[in-house]
């Protein structure tokens, strides 16, 4: 079935009424409507802004920061719902510039079990490189981003180059952790999405 | 009567629906089980979610003080258990960190705070809180605010998020309110084999799906830093110059919303030290003008321009929602220009829920 993306107009109530004759198109329209909402509108994302140290007598931030530190690590969680199988990413980030060097992250997906930062891994992830998959952005930003193929499960146990994370069917619903390791790049802005699966088997 | 649902959900076979086939039961009882899948389920996602770098946001108040605040989505009026994850760690043990859910129209708030067991950043295991709703409450939108209370040194908090609980199978019986709205959880049983279908359950199926499609959905969370360790540097308290770069989500936004009544998109400013006079933030392709100190709420129909290469990417229609990068906000945000230290108007917090 096809997952429809839009809000369509629903069929009038009063073709549901008593001593009417019941097109298909009707109930098809509600099979369509609901998919949408359950496929579509109800999948999950989470819109982490990153807080980075500012001057306290300014009070915002004006610009990237000179005091983040080089090597950061965060865990940040996600829930997800039955249905979310791909996770795409887009990181907003400033690398560290110096050709001598080496700036990239990891992102890595565990479980939660106990609440614990350690759980099981679940997909060992991926790895953003400067100068080759660090690109694009205004001023100083760099935008990363996953790109959103519906992959298989993944067997690598080292970071993959980049591609959408993959939540095993056993974990879809539960709180999950995705843990970036940042090498002299500072993170702004991390963006995490279900991805929609544009057609569906009943 | 059980108003079940199966997890994940299965949907109807399309072919199966077409006009001149019979009306089956097995269409119809996963019309019925996917209305109560979605009740049960829908919105049940990161309703907030925000970080700090190491070291940032520390904070050391030794009675229980206000940190953060953002406006959340509630899926519905059934939607009782918030559960907010905190990963922290502190430098003397009975420190607490906690969350309270407000409603504003009512003012009933919720409450629920813990001890932090972790003494470095993300050593060993995040809190989570649950916030419980026990009174019957028919806001959908509410204030989540997070609070420090410390014994001695300090706290410092390195992410949050949290979501609201979802509804387990079955659904009770009756009618469930969302909002103003109603749901009518559907019988399985009653969609079962050999039983009449009433043209009730018509009726009801199109009254919920619109019911369903105005749930709210976080598109941007968040709260400035409301007090932390004293010193030169510290995490932002207000929304800066650079952060009009920044300050956006690339979100799905759906067709037809401007053509339905009640699908808009909420936008929540939380400004500090405005009092009178004109003071505007460009926001979602609107110019939208302050007239309180807290928070201002605005109600917006979608009129961006759809991003292309997102949207194909993700293969919906997606938009760049959040502080827009324009001359005019370069001037009202915080920067070397308009420092705090000066009392300007500021915003403290930015929420924006959509449909």
């Amino acid at each position: 079935m096809l997952i429809p993306t839009g809000y369509k107009s629903l069929p009038n109530e009063q073709g549901c009424y008593n001593n009417q004759v019941l097109f298909g198109s009707t109930v098809s329209q509600m099979a369509s409507a609901l998919a949408q909402l359950t496929h579509c509108k109800f999948l999950a994302q989470a819109h982490y802004h990153i807080g980075q140290p500012c001057f306290t007598a300014i009070g915002g931030r004006q610009g990237a920061s000179t005091l983040y530190k080089d090597v950061s690590q965060y865990n940040l969680m996600y829930q997800t719902t039955p249905l979310s199988s791909h996770l795409a990413l887009i990181v907003q980030c400033r690398s560290w510039g110096d050709p001598n060097v080496s700036s990239y992250f990891d992102v890595e997906l565990r479980n939660t079990t106990s609440n614990s930062y350690s759980g099981t891994v679940l997909d060992y992830g991926i790895r953003f490189q400067q100068g080759s998959d660090l690109t694009g952005g205004s001023f100083e930003t760099f935008t990363a981003f996953t790109g959103s193929e519906l992959i298989e499960a993944p067997t690598n146990t080292t970071p993959d180059f980049p591609r959408p994370l993959f939540v095993p069917s056993a974990n879809r619903g539960q709180l999950l952790n995705l843990r970036f390791d940042f090498n002299y790049v500072e993170a702004f802005t991390i963006h995490i999405y279900d991805l929609l699966i544009p057609e569906v088997t009943p | 009567m059980s108003n079940s649902y199966t997890t994940p959900p299965t949907l109807v076979d399309p072919s199966r629906v077409t006009a001149g086939l019979t009306l089956r039961t097995t269409e119809i009882s996963k019309l019925g089980e996917l209305q109560n899948y979605a009740f049960a389920h829908g919105g049940c996602v990161d309703a907030v979610a925000q970080a700090w770098g190491p070291a940032v946001f520390r904070v050391d108040a030794t009675s229980p003080t206000d940190v953060c605040e953002w406006y959340i989505p509630r899926p519905s009026n059934h939607h009782n258990v918030f559960k907010l994850r905190i990963a922290c760690h502190r430098t003397a043990s009975g420190n607490k960190i906690g969350g309270r859910i407000t409603f504003p129209l009512s003012a009933n708030s919720y409450d629920a705070d813990i001890a932090i067991t972790d003494s470095t950043r993300y050593s060993s295991a995040f809190e989570e809180l649950s916030i419980s709703v026990t009174a019957s409450e028919n806001e959908l939108f509410c204030k989540l605010t997070l609070f420090v209370e410390c014994v001695s040194g300090y706290v410092e908090i390195s992410n949050i998020n949290g979501s609201w609980t979802y509804i387990s199978s079955p659904l009770s019986t009756g009618v469930l309110q969302q909002g103003s709205n109603t749901f009518i959880p559907q019988g399985i049983n009653r969609l079962g084999a050999d039983r009449p279908l009433s043209a009730r359950f018509g009726v009801e199926t199109l009254s919920n799906i619109t019911t369903l499609r105005k749930r709210g959905r976080t598109l941007l969370n968040w709260s400035g830093a409301f007090d932390f360790v004293s010193g030169s540097t510290g995490p932002a308290k207000g929304l800066g110059t650079f952060e009009s770069d920044l300050m956006f989500s690339i979100v799905s936004l759906f067709g037809g919303m401007n053509q339905q009544e009640d699908l808009d998109v909420d936008v929540f400013i939380n400004v500090e030290n405005y009092v009178s006079g004109t003071f505007e933030v460009e926001i979602f392709g609107y110019r939208l003008a302050i007239v309180q100190n807290g928070w201002n709420r605005y109600g917006l129909s979608l009129r961006l321009s759809e991003l292309e290469r997102y949207s194909r990417d993700f293969r919906l229609s997606m938009y760049q929602v959040g502080l827009m990068p324009t001359a005019r906000n370069q001037e009202i945000l915080l920067g070397d220009d308009n420092r705090i230290t000066s009392s300007p108007v500021y915003i403290k917090g930015l929420s924006i829920i959509g449909v």
